[in-house]
């Protein structure tokens, strides 16, 4: 696929021509309660009221690297909270980001996610509206569940303000619903979770036979209790958290799409397995990828959210393990500490009868819009490199590229 | 790209006839009761959405025409049943019980995994004691790869000792009570192999590569029309799971195909309480049961949950009143009041008459769904745009209900489709279509 | 390769290893010599020729005596008592395309020292997961682990895992934690069967063969597409005999392990699997399901207690049942479980072999064992013809006898195995004796009267079931002198006062029945 400056550069006008031929109403409409200037925070004079989270996402298109060099048409979000109204359309165009921004909520909050459609830059001649599905919430209504046959999606230059009092704690995951086989494919997926209310409890708090500290070193480096769920007991407490989320791409598919082909949905095979966004070795750098380059130009910096795992030995490192891979399920080993699942689905393991029911175990198995936590114990267990990887051993690889796909590393330093 | 809804639409008319309409009552799961069933393999054409034919080869009741999947027996705990199987295919057939214990096999022919039928004509019966009560399959046991994919398999549901109309249970203890029931039996199709069979050709089963994806033998949108629908005469169950909010709907999942499907439910977790005919236990009930948004059905093991909705937590009433639109259930301080419907308090008490704390937007900025009322409010018709909406007459919730692989949601490249349904979930007091 | 089901686990060559280093004072540990090796496998049915590269088992570390390298590579067993494995490797991998080896047990405790290389973008990239070992044939690299855990394993190589994998670097590695106990006492086990599912892409394992893997031609296993799937090595077709899997009644464990890179999902019709344990790790409650998830890499363990006799097919209900293209093969094995005849013996013990009792209850000690499973019931009997109900098999039980006369009390037990087998009627008797002596006293040889206070008394007693051991005396029939030992005769002094005076005597048995008193009376005329 070969996208010349030229025509990005008549891509433009095009911009300005789409624009223009939306309806006069369409407009940038954020909500959020206290944001007076529209930009979805709270500044200077504006007061954030209790228990209020508010976001902005812009759903467009955009470019991402794979590891083995090979650029990558997609669609995906990008964060354009703090971004005033009028900017947001071109602030988002051509800008989504892969995976989509990471959306942290804490327990109870009201959540309002506000969602304009920006549009498909190197796609003028769709109109597809977007929605974002909270995949996994308990007791969804349609009209905020972001799934477009049985409610609304948002059209372009439009905004429309999600709704949510953020549920039970846990590792969620949000995508776009529709025509959900090609948005999803296309990349429109982030990570999402939920903190539990126990992480607030007074320092000193007992929990069965484990007390709450919350900043044993006021605000030293030692990271503090934090907790996957409501646990009463401590059992699912962790140190340092990572998201960590499955994907895959079938290159031909996004060749095809940003060539204005029909979409291959039969022939679909992903060969471009990723963790958050990126393949081996990728998912090891800490910082955000170099920005895509768009045949010798480049663009706006896609990739954002690293996949690599640090922890000092003795910390108990929380792998929130999510997949929205359209095709294949996958199985995540890390060879050399063991694994201890505390929760799937973001509900913590445990009986009706209150047995904790956490497993210790080599792998995890995820299909697509699965999700579940893992904990891992490294008191004991040597400083250095583990690999937590995928045992389906030909996804170890960026398409045509060797040594590559879903591995990422785990540093345990002293 | 947005080009699908007008595709969809002829084979969305059905629905609307059937949601407007009603086919009056029957049993969620259609099947054969009894102790004795006749069966016989022979062959048929399936209908996909898009317009595929393509060679089947199905378990049919007797001299009735194939079906796929094969009829769902539904038995009772420790009745003794017997399955006669007759041959109309030019190859040998078999069943295997997978789950039942003690099978015997009479008569045909011996065979790898268990006797079978010979070709044309022959017959082979098999018998065993339905001990436990519980979820299960059977399929062909001779050339399973090939056999399996043309269509050979079917579900198998024992009913406790201690069901009654008035008492559905799952197992014998009070954690499987439900108030409606629904089978999930997940396949995949490659029609590559039909064709050959069709023409006589030697097939690849190490080659497979599926294109089509269906619940109860159906693709999407066909899942969603009714059962013993005219148009798909040998496919005759849907797929279509109805509620009102409260309800406790067990969902009886088989992995029917030969790949593994992530089978994600809208609206709310569900709670799988056993897996291959047996409870999730380690005493009592099913006191390991596993809350999921989406469960992994793998090929051959069955597995039973409990879905229930209630709108709890949301923030906001879900049937839209509040002192503006209902000043008799809602005072002036926005709190309930005496004469609030007794039959609408599934919701957090707090939550009663709040209202929605966004704007929605213009009709103009916003794409609506066909099963969308119109509406945020359980019950409550909006207004729609011409030609827009229509397929949710009663003004319910729906939810998609599909395989989150989401390659599966097609037909042969056509999407939407495959492996997809809609759950609906209809006021209190609206007469459900399919129960 | 036929499976047999194995019963002593440890190779002779192990033994003596065990001896010499428990002699030198080293801790206990496991030793193997594995040698990495390139081979050819012709495929059944098909008849196709596939480059293989797989573990060749070498009785030490010269490599001078090695068996044939095989997919998957020799089954590694480990005592249950050794807490550490050592595996020398070597690498002999042959052809146009070679490269180092290594070995990982994913699950059991090592030092891990990756290896990384540069790419053409400065990025580092892990290519092997521990030390190499390269492919010269001389060169041994020693890979150990400690605190070694009990369960099912995978040893594979750690180098460029994608490729070496596929090819056929890996087997199955198990310990026990004790001798038929895979975790602990909740999974004893008496039979076992071990099945390894694996695959082979051929298009792989040609690019392998003609040097051509990494380049354009076929450069990463993406693309992977399995044409074989096999149990232990071999895809099934008829000539592969059914697994003699357990006789009846026995514990049978079923380790599931899979080196494919699919997911797999055996299935077994006939009968229920407890999972018991995944990747080695036990599970809190055993799960009881007839298919499994097999995904790529796992272990899993399951039991089958009290397994039924006969036939059952296991088979991969993803349906991997093809050679290359013809059907009928893949991953299918018939498990057939003998009929067990062979009833229990043991044997009962009254009160630990005593000869008499004078209470009816007693305890019963029992034992009993089975040549083929285990003892799971006993039902008792007082007269060897009408018996009580089945009760679970236990060491120690209290039983009542019946109402009745003492005597000689004979208690039949009869044993029942796992498979329903009954044992013959084992017993033991013993003595009720509840009654006291007889007997009789007379003073100075029935004599009328005695002029003076000391007189002799003669004693006679007798006991129906025990012998006569005490006796003692009372003048007035209240207050008694203490027991003493019983003899035929005894001075006694009348006590004073002109008159008849009677003596009364009761004797007491070796068990401690007392008998009523008897007496004898003589006129005192001073």
């Amino acid at each position: 696929m070969k996208m010349t400056t030229k025509k990005i550069a008549t891509l433009l006008p095009a911009l300005a021509t789409l624009l223009s031929a939306l309806p006069l109403c369409a407009a940038v409409t954020v909500q959020c309660p206290g944001d007076t200037n529209g930009d979805a925070q709270w500044t200077g004079a504006e007061v954030q009221p209790a228990n209020t989270q508010c976001l902005h996402l812009a759903a467009g298109d955009g470019f991402a690297t794979m590891a083995d060099g090979h650029l990558q048409y997609l669609f995906s979000f990008k964060d354009v909270t703090g971004v005033p109204p009028q900017q947001v359309m071109s602030a988002g165009a051509l800008a989504a980001e892969l995976p989509g921004p990471t959306i942290k909520m804490k327990e109870g909050s009201h959540v309002y996610l506000n969602l304009t459609n920006v549009g498909m830059m190197m796609r003028p001649d769709l109109f597809d509206p977007h929605t974002v599905h909270f995949h996994g919430f308990p007791n969804a209504a349609p009209i905020f569940d972001g799934e477009p046959m049985a409610s609304i999606s948002i059209n372009m230059g439009s905004t429309l303000t999600y709704y949510y009092r953020a549920p039970e704690p846990g590792t969620y995951m949000y995508h776009c619903h529709v025509e959900a086989t090609e948005h999803m494919q296309m990349g429109m997926l982030g990570n999402l979770y939920v903190t539990p209310l126990q992480d607030d409890l007074p320092d000193g708090t007992l929990l069965g036979s484990h007390t709450h500290h919350p900043d044993p070193d006021a605000n030293g480096p030692l990271p503090g209790d934090r907790y996957v769920y409501n646990d009463g007991d401590g059992s699912t407490r962790y140190d340092v958290e990572f998201p960590i989320q499955i994907i895959g791409f079938d290159s031909n598919f996004h060749d095809q799409h940003i060539g204005v082909q029909p979409l291959p949905f039969a022939g679909m095979k992903d060969n471009y397995p990723m963790l958050n966004g990126r393949g081996y070795p990728d998912t090891v750098n800490s910082a955000s990828l170099p920005a895509p380059v768009i045949d010798g130009e480049p663009g706006v910096v896609s990739q954002k959210v690293s996949a690599k795992v640090a922890a000092r030995v003795g910390q108990k490192v929380l792998l929130r393990i999510s997949s929205l891979a359209t095709v294949d399920f996958y199985t995540m080993t890390v060879l050399g500490i063991p694994m201890k699942v505390v929760g799937k689905d973001a509900r913590i393991l445990r009986s009706s009868s209150g047995q904790n029911l956490a497993y210790s175990t080599g792998s995890v198995t995820l299909g697509g819009g699965e999700s579940c936590d893992v904990i891992l114990d490294t008191a004991g267990v040597s400083p250095g490199t583990y690999f937590l990887y995928a045992t389906d051993l030909n996804h170890l690889s960026n398409g045509p590229e060797d040594f590559g796909g879903l591995m990422t590393e785990i540093e345990l330093t002293l | 790209m947005k080009n699908l809804l007008t595709r969809c639409a002829l084979r969305l008319l059905p629905v609307l006839v059937f949601l407007a309409f009603g086919t009056g009552a029957h049993a969620a799961i259609d099947g054969l009761t009894g102790t004795t069933f006749n069966l016989t393999a022979k062959a048929g054409y399936l209908s996909t959405a898009e317009g595929g034919s393509y060679l089947m080869w199905g378990y049919a009741n007797g001299s009735s025409p194939m079906q796929f999947p094969g009829p769902t027996l539904i038995v009772n705990q420790g009745a003794v049943v017997t399955v006669n199987l007759a041959n109309e295919l030019s190859v040998p057939v078999s069943i295997v019980f997978p789950g039942q214990s003690g099978v015997t096999a009479n008569g045909g022919a011996a065979g790898v995994i268990t006797r079978e039928a010979p070709a044309a004509g022959g017959s082979v019966s098999y018998s065993f004691t339905a001990a436990q009560p519980g979820t299960y399959t059977y399929y062909s046991g001779t050339n399973s790869d090939l056999q399996v994919e043309m269509g050979l398999v079917g579900a198998l549901i024992v009913r406790p000792t201690g069901y009654s109309e008035s008492n559905k249970i799952a197992y014998n203890h009070p954690d499987s009570q439900y108030d409606r029931e629904y089978l999930f039996l997940l396949s995949d199709m490659d029609p590559t192999v039909h064709e050959k069979v069709a023409a006589g050709l030697p097939v690849d089963n190490a080659a497979w590569w599926p294109v089509y994806w269906l619940m109860n033998g159906r693709t999407a949108p066909d899942t969603m029309t009714p059962a013993n629908n005219p148009l798909l005469p040998h496919q005759p169950y849907n797929c279509m799971p109805m509620m009102h909010p409260g309800d406790r709907v067990l969902l009886r999942m088989i992995g029917a195909g030969r790949d593994l499907h992530p089978f994600h439910v809208h609206g709310n977790e569900h709670k799988v309480i056993a897996r291959d005919g047996r409870l999730l236990s380690s005493g009592a009930g099913a006191n390991l049961a596993e809350n999921l948004f989406t469960s992994t059905v793998v090929p051959g093991a069955t597995s039973d949950a409990i879905f229930s909705w209630t709108g709890a937590k949301l923030g906001w009433d879900i049937y839209g009143f509040t002192h503006a639109t209902q000043p008799a259930y809602c005072d002036a301080a926005g709190n309930p009041t005496a004469s609030y419907p007794a039959d609408r308090m599934s919701q957090t008490a707090a939550d009663r008459c709040k209202p929605i704390p966004v704007a929605l937007p213009n009709q103009t900025d916003l794409t609506n769904g066909q099963f969308y009322s119109g509406s945020p409010y359980l019950g409550t018709l909006g207004s729609l745009p011409p030609g827009e909406g229509g397929y949710n007459p009663n003004s319910g919730y729906m939810f998609m209900w599909h395989s989150h692989s989401e390659k599966e949601l097609t037909n042969n490249d056509i999407f939407p489709g495959g492996m997809l349904t809609m759950m609906i979930i209809e006021a209190p007091g609206v007469t459900l279509m399919n129960p | 390769m036929n499976i047999r089901p194995r019963k002593s686990q440890v190779p002779a060559v192990i033994l003596a290893l065990i001896f010499i280093l428990g002699a030198s004072g080293i801790s206990w540990g496991a030793e193997f010599w594995l040698r990495a090796q390139s081979f050819t496998k012709t495929m059944p049915d098909t008849g196709e020729v596939v480059t293989m590269w797989g573990f060749a088992q070498c009785s030490d570390g010269s490599y001078g005596s090695c068996s044939a390298p095989t997919v998957p590579g020799p089954r590694l067993t480990v005592p249950p008592g050794d807490a550490t494995l050592t595996i020398h490797l070597r690498n002999n991998l042959t052809g146009l395309l070679t490269e180092p080896v290594s070995i990982v047990i994913p699950g059991q405790t090592a030092t891990m020292a990756p290896v990384k290389f540069t790419d053409g973008a400065g990025r580092q990239r892990v290519k092997s997961f521990t030390t190499e070992t390269p492919a010269d044939n001389s060169t041994t690299v020693a890979y150990s682990w400690s605190n070694l855990k009990p369960g099912s394993y995978l040893y594979q190589s750690g180098s460029h895992p994608a490729l070496q994998q596929q090819m056929g670097l890996y087997g199955a590695l198990t310990k026990d934690a004790a001798a038929g106990q895979a975790y602990g006492p909740s999974t004893a086990y008496q039979a076992e069967t071990l099945l390894l599912f694996s695959e082979i892409d051929p298009v792989l394992h040609g690019h392998v063969a003609a040097g051509s893997y990494g380049t354009p031609a076929y450069p990463s296993t993406i693309d992977y597409q399995p044409r074989y799937f096999l149990i232990n090595g071999e895809p099934y077709s008829a000539a592969v005999p059914p697994i003699a899997a357990a006789a009846q009644g026995q514990n049978l464990l079923i380790r599931f392990l899979s080196a494919s890179l699919k997911y797999r999902a055996p299935t077994v019709p006939g009968l229920y699997l407890d999972l018991v344990a995944e990747d080695g790790y036990p599970y809190a409650y055993p799960k009881r399901q007839y298919s499994l998830l097999l995904p790529p890499g796992k272990t899993l363990d399951a039991l089958v207690p009290a397994v039924p006799a006969g036939s059952f097919p296991i088979f991969d209900r993803r349906l991997g049942l093809t050679n290359d293209s013809a059907p009928g093969g893949g991953m299918l094995r018939i498990l057939s479980v003998s009929t067990d005849t062979s009833p229990p013996s043991g044997s009962v013990l009254i009160n630990g072999g005593a000869a008499a009792t004078r209470s009816r209850v007693v305890a019963l000690t029992l034992s009993a064992s089975d040549l083929v499973n285990t003892v799971t019931g006993m039902r008792f009997s007082w007269n060897g013809t009408t018996w009580y109900g089945w009760e679970s098999y236990a060491t120690t039980r209290n039983a009542s006898i019946p109402e009745g006369a003492d005597g000689e009390k004979t208690i039949y037990v009869q044993f029942r195995d796992a498979a329903g087998n009954v044992s013959s009627a084992y017993s033991d008797s013993i003595v009720l004796d509840r009654t006291g002596p007889t007997g009789s006293v007379v003073i100075n040889g029935d004599a009328a009267s005695s002029s003076i206070r000391p007189v002799v008394l003669t004693l006679s007693a007798t006991d129906a079931n025990s012998t006569v051991t005490n006796m003692r005396f009372s003048w007035n029939g209240t207050t008694w002198y203490g027991w003493e030992s019983y003899a035929t005769t005894r001075n006694a002094t009348l006590p004073l006062g002109a008159g008849v005076k009677t003596i009364r005597v009761q004797f007491r048995d070796a068990l401690g029945n007392v008998s009523a008193p008897f007496s004898d009376s003589i006129t005192y005329a001073p």
